[in-house]
């Protein structure tokens, strides 16, 4: 694989204004950051609109990704996920949620490849994660993956929501230490 | 706001549960201190790797249109496209080619998938999971997955601590993709499926039938290894799994756990259907797996160690 063929070298070629590779590069990652505002959302018409947002901050600040923000798709999926908890935060309850139906859409295995993972911290998380108390473990997992809010958890959980945000700090005091010995 | 404070703000902030208040604020506090910054970027790229885990989903056609018009120059897309595309013979093509290889990946695994489950031929299930780590498909994923790993463990301290949690992930690997993957739910008796007429209607309501259910499934004191949503209303289970283990020469067996209550086999992972049929979801039931022998705990009841536990949440709909 060329350097142009990699997300660096599309996200390079893309912070030069070329638009072929931004094209190849919205191809080759759309699928994944979809599926992440999806699961955040919980509604497709909004985690189209949210991807649209995205792609277009995406091209505008291709130039300055720096590896140190994680591989390039991990980059633009913080772009994505911080879009997307910007707007449940912003909107939740009132959201309209899709039809659970859709569900069966939504959900498929994807064909994974090396470059649409970024597993460098995989193996230490899932390790501390695991040394962490379970409630703990589950407020955060929830969290990032369903883009639940404290009072979510709160309600779920059937705990104070400030309890639940001395647990989740708690917990993330836990996992930042396990994670820094690890 | 103490350094400590901060310092948990950033991780509130990069998995997402400070309000919109308080996101704005943090927002500016990530502009102006570099220390956030840095502890900004360090739960971003530690969190990040639970991204392999989300199910990638294909966007509509339509979506790339309405960014290319945002961007500049979208008047006169089409002479820049052609030339591009001229001059790379078929560069255009190439990347449809790409996109169109990358479903039919899609495709051919969730084939698999769909195999499982439709042996039970269950009308109106779906069960679906992915998981972490580039881990589906078979061996060449999991090759890939173990390689980018490795590379990635180039501190020789970390690769050697790594060693033994690695062996669990590279068999998590080959076998995640099938974990579950045969969940069923059998209607009509089903008392997770919604009457007929609801699903017809499709209506959220706040009914038994319609609830949701959320479990985390954690190895016990090990990793937490699966997602699993029930929606009562669909008969859907959506598993995603950060990793599971299956000894080798062993069956792992299902138990729906009732609160207080003997727990019951729904089945084999990945070796025919789990049956919720029978199954009355509450909450603070538990979902368990034992290691038991081939085909199956003799007895009835778990033989071996039970090395996933996750307890079932009702699901609150934000409507």
């Amino acid at each position: 694989m060329t350097s142009a063929e990699t997300l660096e070298g599309l996200l390079g070629a893309t912070a030069n204004g070329d638009q072929v590779a931004f094209r190849t590069l919205y191809d080759r990652s759309s699928a994944k950051l979809f599926g992440i505002v999806l699961r955040i959302l919980k509604n497709r018409q909004k985690a189209e609109d949210v991807l649209q947002d995205v792609y277009l901050k995406i091209w505008q600040k291709a130039g300055s990704y720096d590896p140190v923000q994680g591989k390039p798709i991990t980059w633009m999926a913080t772009i994505a996920r911080n879009r997307a908890i910007d707007i449940i935060r912003a909107t939740r309850p009132e959201q309209t949620v899709d039809q659970p139906g859709d569900e069966e859409e939504i959900f498929k295995l994807g064909g994974q490849d090396a470059e649409n993972v970024d597993v460098t911290e995989l193996e230490s998380l899932r390790f501390c994660l695991s040394e962490m108390k379970e409630d703990d473990r589950n407020y955060v997992l929830l969290a990032y993956y369903e883009g639940y809010s404290r009072e979510e958890l709160a309600e779920r959980f059937d705990s104070p929501v400030g309890t639940i945000k001395t647990r989740l700090r708690r917990g993330l005091v836990a996992l930042r230490s396990c994670l820094e010995r690890e | 706001m103490s350094g400590q404070e901060r310092k948990l703000d950033a991780a509130e902030y990069v998995i997402g549960t400070l309000s919109a208040v308080e996101r704005t604020a943090f927002e500016a506090s990530i502009e102006t201190d570099a220390t956030t910054r840095e502890d900004v970027l360090f739960w971003e790229r530690t969190f990040g790797s639970l991204n392999a885990s989300v199910a990638p989903e294909v966007p509509p056609a339509d979506l790339w249109q309405r960014i290319a018009a945002d961007l500049p120059g979208a008047q006169n897309p089409e002479s820049s496209e052609s030339d591009e595309s001229d001059e790379s013979g078929e560069s255009g093509e190439g990347g449809e080619t790409s996109a169109q290889g990358a479903g039919n990946e899609t495709a051919a695994v969730s084939q698999d998938a769909d195999g499982e489950s439709s042996e039970g031929s269950s009308p109106g299930l779906k069960v679906v999971s992915s998981s972490a780590g580039a881990n589906q498909g078979g061996s060449t994923a999991s090759a890939a997955a173990t390689a980018a790993m490795a590379s990635a463990a180039n501190d020789a301290n970390n690769l050697r601590r790594s060693v033994s949690r690695w062996r669990t992930f590279a068999i998590a690997a080959s076998i995640a993709a099938v974990a579950l993957a045969g969940v069923i739910i059998n209607s009509p008796n089903n008392p997770f499926a919604p009457p007929a007429e609801q699903v017809a209607g499709g209506e959220l309501g706040g009914e038994l039938g319609n609830k949701e259910y959320i479990a985390v499934v954690n190895a016990n004191g090990d990793q937490p290894s699966l997602v699993i949503n029930i929606d009562a209303k669909t008969g859907n289970v959506t598993v995603r799994s950060i990793g599971v283990e299956k000894p080798e020469g062993k069956s792992l067996e299902v138990w729906y756990v009732p609160e207080g209550q003997t727990p019951i086999s729904v089945g084999l992972v990945g070796e025919g259907n789990i049956d919720l049929k029978d199954i009355e979801a509450k909450n603070g039931d538990l979902l368990a797996i034992s290691v038991e022998p081939p085909g199956g705990s003799p007895t009835g009841v778990a033989t071996g160690d039970v090395i996933y536990t996750g307890k079932l949440i009702e699901n609150v709909n934000p409507n």
